[in-house]
């Protein structure tokens, strides 16, 4: 995510494209007074990697993190690796970045592009990342293959059996499975960089024949860019929620002076300007960030438009709540996070009027407020710049949640009807799946882990190879997935016990969280008794003492008393630890789920 | 000379070597500037090429090791 005010802002304002302005911003955040988050990198490459240095001072900063990098000698992937005791090792890095060229890695001796060539590169590549994963806790991002030189391919290349752009295509495939089965590894699309910002001139041949630098300026200012993006993806949570204006936002002109037929938005100028913004939101809509509307109108004008005018895209079901009315924005901003159940810092606010933005960016500075360029063209480049959405891997889950919040809009409309809360819940039907943690879902149950902060009882992050440990040593895990009649809310609530090591029989629920958006329904007693269930089975005697843990944490408060409404007693002399003796006691099932169990 | 030109010169070498524009004198070189290593040097050819829009050749770019050389190079190709 791009820093939107600081010290810094101005600095990076008058930065321009060149080496020297670079250098001397690098020096400068050297002795910088504003405290940002240190990560520590490595970089190995397969050339000179050592001139990105200063780009990637400035472009990590720009994201509001500041480096402390270390370049290893180049060309020595499996030395620094494969040897526990290397610099790559000692320096303790957070995160490994590999860089290897085609041109040095995966090209005979004439520098052509061979099915041998390749095949042993991927080997290579699959030895350098499961090593390091092996070996070290880093996020691991490497970059795949790209021809960065226009090499002797000739005319004949177009119409070649197996022409080498193919063939890297094909293995840059294969990189991409090899990563995503590698726990905190990611693939950086160096190849599409290339594509986007020109081969030509790529390298500068110059520095490449001196030096073995194997990008020109230009090339290291984009690659330092675009991994500096990467890094940041890595090290925070994308914006979940787009609060959007109406006028001149989603469509030119003002519905409630221009009328349906008079507001721009068509096929032609300047319509298809703000259609292919609405286009832009869908996108978002579709990896997962959730969409809301802020617009001083009167409800119907609005409403008109999104049910009634031909060449709009956004329907009212993109949207998982409104508000429409004459308040201030930032009364209505604050209401959305309550109704959507998100914290204000997961919002960004879209707006093109710049006192609406001046308001709600002093009213609520956790609020993403993007300025806003005055031709709408550049919206969609407006919002893309802020990196405020960038998902690192987009899963069916994140496909899904925009609905599922759209859902929720008419569950939430459900109750208003439904009278008592019994009958609410019963008239929900809903399904809830019970299942352990498994291959099948440990990404995102991970997910889950590391997201959710409201309802979880002990905040404690685990990535996944603490999870695959922990269930190695005796843990029992129970996950719950509920649909209802609205649909499918997907995995929804994580919980894991471990057995205790000095003392037989008895347990302690190490992770135990919801995720939001189904709160409220009585999953959780759910949970907590199939959580029971497990524990008993997988215990020897009868006397089991199950302990429930309440770490207090920014965010979690609500479930503080969690464990004493479930008839836990508090442990004497221990704050926030309670216990049950699931021999004496039982924990009920709620009874208007219907319960289905995965694994047995 | 131009002294426009030097002041331009030796603000984009100061930025380069990260060091006070003072620090670059009519006599320094590699050998009274820390930063100023091969790595460096490189970087001193593209931003010289960026800032005044020239191309260097591979024989400047070894060649210039002093501030006089780069100053006598660069010029060459400037009118100044």
């Amino acid at each position: 995510m791009i820093i939107q005010q600081g010290l810094l802002k101005a600095d990076f304002d008058e930065l321009s494209n060149s080496p020297a302005s670079y250098s001397a911003l690098a020096k400068k955040l050297g002795q910088n007074e504003e405290s940002f988050p240190v990560v520590r990198v490595a970089i190995m490459a397969s050339f000179t990697a050592d001139v990105l240095k200063n780009y990637l001072i400035v472009e990590m900063a720009r994201r509001g993190i500041s480096v402390d990098l270390f370049f290893l000698p180049f060309g020595q992937f499996e030395q620094q690796i494969l040897d526990e005791n290397s610099d790559l090792y000692i320096n303790k890095p957070d995160v490994v970045l590999l860089l290897g060229a085609l041109e040095d890695v995966a090209v005979d001796g004439y520098g052509q592009v061979t099915d041998d060539g390749l095949a042993a590169f991927k080997k290579r590549f699959m030895l350098w990342v499961e090593s390091l994963r092996e070996k070290t806790e880093a996020t691991i991002v490497a970059t795949n293959l790209a021809r960065s030189t226009l090499f002797a391919g000739g005319l004949s290349e177009a119409m070649a059996d197996r022409p080498p752009d193919w063939l890297i295509a094909e293995t840059n495939c294969r990189l991409a499975e090899i990563c995503s089965k590698v726990p905190q590894c990611y693939l950086f699309d160096y190849n599409r960089l290339i594509r986007h910002k020109g081969a030509e001139g790529w390298r500068d041949e110059k520095l490449f024949y001196l030096g073995r630098i194997a990008q020109s300026p230009r090339a290291q200012i984009s690659l330092a860019g675009e991994l500096a993006r990467l890094i940041a993806a890595t090290r925070t949570v994308p914006k979940k929620c787009l609060v959007l204006d109406a006028d001149n936002t989603l469509w030119g002109g003002v519905i409630g002076e221009d009328g349906l037929d008079g507001i721009g938005l068509s096929e032609s100028y300047p319509g298809n300007v703000f259609k292919e913004f609405q286009r832009y939101i869908l996108r978002l809509r579709q990896n997962g960030v959730i969409l809301a509307l802020a617009s001083k109108n009167d409800q119907e004008d609005v409403m008109n438009v999104l049910e009634n005018h031909k060449d709009c895209l956004l329907k009212p079901d993109h949207f998982a709540a409104f508000r429409i009315n004459w308040t201030d924005k930032a009364t209505n901003i604050r209401e959305l996070a309550l109704e959507l159940n998100i914290g204000l810092d997961a919002m960004v606010f879209v707006d093109d009027n710049p006192a609406e933005r001046a308001w709600v960016r002093q009213e609520i500075p956790e609020v993403v407020v993007p300025e806003m360029p005055k031709d709408a063209i550049a919206y969609v480049s407006a919002i893309d710049g802020l990196e405020a959405f960038d998902f690192l891997k987009v899963s069916t889950e994140d496909k899904k949640r925009a609905e599922m919040y759209g859902n929720e809009r008419k569950r939430k409309q459900a109750r208003f009807k439904a009278g008592s809360l019994d009958e609410f819940l019963k008239d929900l039907e809903m399904t809830a799946q019970i299942s352990p943690i498994s291959r099948a879902n440990i990404g995102r149950v991970v997910q889950l882990i590391n997201k959710t902060n409201q309802f979880n009882l002990t905040v404690r992050r685990h990535n996944e190879a603490d999870i695959k440990r922990l269930l190695d040593e005796g843990g029992v895990g129970a996950c719950v997935r509920v649909s209802d009649r609205f649909g499918d809310n997907g995995l929804v609530g994580l919980s894991l016990a471990l057995p205790d090591r000095l003392k037989e029989n008895r347990w302690t629920i190490d992770t135990f969280l919801l995720s939001c958006r189904v709160l409220g329904r009585g999953v959780e007693d759910l949970l907590l008794s199939v959580l029971s269930e497990r524990v008993m089975k997988a215990s020897k005697g009868a006397d089991i003492e199950l302990i429930g843990e309440y770490v207090s944490a920014k965010r979690n408060s609500q479930v503080s008393d969690f464990y004493g409404k479930h008839g836990f007693s508090p442990v004497e002399g221990e704050d926030d630890k309670w216990r049950l003796n699931l021999g004496s006691e039982t924990l009920d099932r709620p009874n208007y789920f219907e319960v289905e169990f995965l694994d047995e | 000379m131009n002294e426009v030109f030097e002041e331009r010169l030796k603000k984009i070498m100061a930025d380069i070597f990260q060091v006070k524009i003072t620090d670059i004198t009519e006599d320094c070189s590699p050998d009274t500037i820390e930063n100023w290593d091969s790595l460096q040097q490189l970087n001193l050819v593209s931003a010289l090429e960026s800032e005044f829009s020239i191309e260097l050749s591979a024989d400047d770019a070894t060649d210039m090791l002093s501030y006089k050389l780069v100053r006598e190079i660069v010029s060459e190709y400037l009118d100044v």
